[in-house]
């Protein structure tokens, strides 16, 4: 006699279920391991990739290797890996070639040297154990290499095999070198970074849709200056967040602790605002302008002010040769005139006229002499002087620039120097210069001057440097060095990376989707296809399960008969099959999805399983086990149902009879043995 | 003889036909995603246009010796020599090139006794470079740049090379091209070369799709086991319907193979049927999803294309799991004794 739990379906029902189980679930595994390949390239979950912001793929992003230096100096990530990609075919395989540096890679992949070693030049290479065996490739092969994007030759030498848990199992590892000769980019740039590290910090400076600021370029128009004078204060302001935003900016003067600005500020996203302020220094010393802004990166910086008391310049001949008179000027330091300012050489003085000069025509004999100049109220100046023989003056004009002062002679960037350049001509007749400078070889400035016999002139120049370093300006035989300073004062790795790379990239754990960004198809474009299989291999499973529940059922259809009459209504019918599939499909559920699982990696493990030359690995996470298993249950019940409700709906006498009611025609027993 | 019509319940055949039908749409719409893929890439492979092959012999570059006086072509091309040599105690690598019809848009010979180094780590001052064969004495006071080499590569002359390899007086290592057409590369390859065709990434999205397609003829592994199942339990269940009918033709001295020919008869009928329907659905679904894809994702250049062939190997697949799955109930259906099923 059957046991009540197998009333209506027999425990063989299980074999039919389970088989169709294990396809399922293979089949679902398979595909959502299609569906996670790309993102096998970025490799372990807790490595985040930085690619240039502008661009919408891991091909055409260009990143600064630079950046990946600063990250380390910043402490925000402990490994950091700039790599490139590049592509190629071996032996019939598709090849992903990925360009690092392999100490830094190794570093961020958690990798493994299975046998070799690592690459000693950039000529030799590492190779994923599972691509080697693809390939067949061994230690000591050569691989030719084209370019992937231009014409290039290359070859690389594989000297080591390597392990790791993610998609670079199947590519082949080089050296930046080698790849940006396979991909054309330029030396210093990347494709992208990965990086393990803070998250936290580097999501606060890749972030989307925030508005994050920095402030650089802090300059005082004059780096020293007379009190009371009033200068130029400015300051960059950077939006490099997506976002637009509004951020408050201090500037104040110490130690007096006078407000230069103090307000907020609107800026949109990805741009710069320059902020400037006219601001007075009212005491006498040595002052520090400092910013500072709060926020997300709090940043502070600050430049340092001279303010002098009025001091006096002096304006003099370098040589002159004996009984020749000359002027001596005194400016001050505004480079107006002083009036009635004294001048001493040697035991004779002198005071300025209106327009600030004195004729010197005292009787000097040759040698070097020191020239004072002094004016109440004002700090007094020193030029010097050389008293020549005046048969040592060549006849022809000679015009030369002897001096060079720098006013200050340290800068920051894009602050003012005053360059001032003393020409003279030592000659006897009128002539004219061209007076040129130039800096490190580039031109400066140039301007044609005209001297008459032994006259003087002083050319004054502003200029400022975008870029920090020792500058040497040269004019003629003279040269002087101008040391021009970079902002970054306090923390400057920190603004140097904000401002060179903030918001430049975008940062993502899971921006893989390199073979479809270069195919341009969207990644919802193969989830949409995907989807579309797995559910048609469900309605595939369901239509399978169900027929054979709807065999079991008409076996039966007997025992459905004498049940109904006896007086089952349908409700319980369906109760008793409810209760007989579920019982029938927990086990078939469990075991299809296990062996669904172990059928997918068996069929993976042929390594036949590949795409774009990364290899399918079937999904197997406890989610996946968990909606898997369901799946199939639901599928197992949903179709015994569906047979259930069909065969609830004869009659009990025809059941029972084993007639049916739905036969279209009678068999013709002539018509069946064809002798009509 | 005519066979027993065919299925003489019309639920069941409906549902046995789309169900089948659904098993076909399956490895339809799968040979459609794989077609679209390759059609796909094949739209992204024509943006790179093809710019030259090289050709080398045997493995790798530093065995190859290609004779350039040999090659039959038309075709305009570089010749390049290889040496590595040690250099201060380390291997470089060491290249000369031949182009007199200026294949590579550089002049890339160095003045005589002179070598140029790459940007990568160059070398300086006078250097010796020595290999087994000989060794040649250069002044590396230069460096170059090319995009067609590694910039660790270094340039000589190829009579200096020809001191540290003899063997490259009349050989070279490898040819460049500056175009290339199928011809080319066949008639290299014909002539025992090696032949690469620039740019790598048109290869690799041949390979990459043909890899996509291969994955899908797995594909057809759990259809036909559904198709055969369905089979199994339509004719199965046929045949206890029928046991009293094939009891008739037992009697009435109809063989077993008759019999047999009858319900197979009948499986492979149920088997076309839903497969027709089913290339139908996946046709249909396949337009559906391209469509719908592209009209709910902006720029989706993605499709999905079904082709002749993908209806044949479901169509020939439909079939055989269908006589497969039908062979055991149609075994089973000829043991009953005609006692037994009259009764």
């Amino acid at each position: 006699m059957k046991s009540v739990s197998s009333l209506l379906i027999r425990k063989r029902m299980i074999i039919a279920a389970t088989l169709s189980l294990i396809i399922f679930s293979a089949t679902i595994s398979v595909l959502m391991g299609i569906g996670a390949a790309p993102s096998t390239v970025i490799g372990n979950p807790d490595v985040y990739v930085i690619t240039s912001k502008a661009t919408d793929g891991l091909l055409n992003s260009r990143l600064d290797a630079d950046l990946s230096n600063l990250l380390l100096e910043n402490g925000f990530v402990t490994n950091s890996s700039p790599e490139i990609f590049a592509f190629a075919e071996i032996s019939g395989s598709a090849v992903i070639i990925r360009g690092v540096d392999f100490q830094a890679f190794m570093g961020v992949e958690g990798a493994r040297l299975v046998s070799g070693a690592m690459p000693s030049d950039p000529s030799q290479g590492l190779i994923g154990s599972r691509l080697a065996n693809r390939i067949h490739a061994e230690i000591g092969d050569r691989y030719p290499l084209v370019g992937s994007f231009n014409p290039s030759v290359s070859e690389v030498e594989i000297v080591g095999i390597i392990t790791s848990s993610s998609g670079v199992e199947d590519e082949l590892i080089v050296s930046l070198p080698l790849s940006r000769c396979l991909t054309g980019i330029a030396t210093n740039s990347v494709s992208i970074i990965r990086v393990l590290g803070d998250t936290a910090e580097l999501e606060k400076m890749f972030g989307k849709d925030v508005p994050r600021f920095s402030i650089y370029d802090l300059a005082v128009a004059n780096r020293i200056l007379g009190v009371g004078r009033t200068t130029e204060v400015s300051l960059n302001l950077k939006n490099w967040g997506d976002a637009n935003g509004t951020t408050h900016v201090t500037i104040v003067d110490m130690p007096d602790n006078i407000t230069i600005i103090d307000s907020d500020y609107f800026i949109n996203g990805s741009t710069v605002l320059s902020l400037t302020a006219n601001f007075t220094f009212s005491s006498i010393g040595n002052h520090t302008v400092k910013a500072y802004i709060s926020g997300a990166f709090p940043q502070n910086i600050s430049t340092n002010v001279t303010v002098k008391g009025p001091f006096l310049s002096l304006v003099i001949p370098s040589k002159m040769p004996q009984y020749h008179n000359f002027t001596a000027s005194v400016i001050n330091q505004t480079l107006d005139a002083v009036v009635g300012a004294a001048v001493s050489i040697g035991s004779f003085d002198f005071v300025t006229n209106a327009s600030g000069s004195c004729l010197i025509n005292a009787s000097l004999s040759p040698g070097n002499y020191t020239i004072n100049a002094s004016s109440p109220g004002y700090e007094s100046a020193v030029g010097h002087v050389e008293i020549i023989d005046s048969s040592s003056l060549p006849h022809n004009a000679t015009i030369r620039v002897y001096g060079i002062v720098l006013t200050p002679d340290v800068v920051k960037v894009n602050e003012n120097c005053m360059i001032a350049f003393y020409v003279q001509n030592f000659g006897n007749s009128t002539g004219s210069y061209q007076v040129s400078s130039y800096v490190g070889g580039a031109p400066l400035t140039q301007e044609t001057v005209t001297l008459a016999p032994l006259k003087t002139l002083v050319l004054f120049y502003n200029t400022s440097f975008s870029s920090a370093g020792e500058k040497t300006i040269t004019c003629g035989q003279v040269s002087a060095t101008l040391t021009v300073e970079a902002h970054f004062e306090i923390n400057p790795a920190l603004i140097r990376l904000l401002v060179l790379y903030g918001g430049s990239g975008t940062l993502d754990p899971s921006r893989a989707e390199l073979i479809y960004d270069t195919a341009k198809i969207s990644e919802a474009n193969i989830i949409v296809v995907l989807v579309s299989l797995a559910v048609l291999s469900g309605m595939l499973v369901t239509l399978g399960v169900s027929i054979s529940f709807m065999r079991e059922i008409n076996d039966n259809l007997k025992i459905i008969g004498i049940l109904r009459s006896l007086g089952a209504s349908s409700k319980q019918l369906l109760g008793i099959m409810f209760k007989e599939a579920f019982l029938i499909s927990l086990p078939a559920a469990v075991i299809g999805v296990i062996g669904g699982i172990v059928l997918a990696f068996l069929i993976s493990n042929t390594g036949n399983l590949v795409a774009f030359g990364h290899f399918i690995r079937p999904a197997l996470d406890p989610n996946f086990l968990i909606a898997a298993t369901a799946g199939s249950i639901a599928i197992c019940v949903g179709s015994s149902l569906i047979a259930g409700l069909s065969a609830s709906r004869k009659g009990s006498i025809r059941m029972i009879r084993g007639l049916k009611d739905d036969i279209v025609a009678q068999v013709d027993l002539k018509e069946l043995l064809g002798d009509e | 003889m005519i066979a027993l019509d065919l299925f003489r319940y019309t639920a069941r055949l409906k549902v046995l036909t789309f169900a089948i039908g659904v098993c076909v749409a399956f490895i339809i719409g799968s040979f459609a995603f794989a077609n679209g893929l390759s059609i796909t890439v094949q739209g992204i492979s024509d943006r790179f246009v093809s710019e030259g092959a090289l050709a080398y012999q045997g493995p790798d570059l530093e065995a190859s010796l290609v004779d350039p006086s040999q090659l039959l072509t038309d075709h305009i091309y570089a010749s390049v020599a290889i040496c590595v040599a040690s250099v201060n105690g380390s291997e470089r690598t060491f290249i000369a090139v031949n182009d007199p019809l200026s294949t590579l848009s550089q002049n890339l010979i160095p003045m005589p006794g002179e070598m140029l180094s790459g940007l990568v780590d160059p070398l300086s001052g006078p250097v010796n470079l020595t290999t087994d064969e000989g060794n040649v004495r250069l002044y590396a006071n230069h460096t170059y740049s090319s995009t067609k080499f590694p910039a660790y590569w270094n340039l000589m002359r190829w009579d200096d090379l020809v001191k540290l390899r003899p063997e490259m007086r009349f050989n070279s290592s490898f040819v460049v091209f500056a175009s290339s057409d199928d011809e080319l590369l066949g008639s290299l390859r014909s002539q025992g070369l090696t032949v690469q065709e620039m740019t790598g990434i048109l290869s690799y999205f041949a390979a990459g799709s043909r890899e996509v397609t291969a994955d899908l003829w797995l594909i057809i592994i759990p259809s036909s086991f559904i198709v055969a199942l369905l089979v199994y339990s339509a004719v199965s269940m046929e045949v206890k319907d029928r046991a009293r009918d094939i009891a008739i033709l037992k009697a009435m001295g109809s063989n077993n193979r008759q019999i047999r020919g009858i319900f197979f008869f009948q499986a492979l009928m149920l088997s076309i049927l839903g497969a027709l329907v089913g290339i139908l659905i996946g046709i249909i679904v396949s337009y559906g999803i391209s469509t719908s894809s592209s009209t709910l994702i902006s720029n989706s250049i993605f499709m999905l294309k079904v082709t002749e062939t993908s209806m044949i190997v479901a169509f020939v697949s439909t079939m055989i799991a269908g006589l497969l799955g039908s062979v055991y109930p149609v075994y089973n259906a000829v043991r009953q004794t005609v006692r037994e099923a009259l009764r």
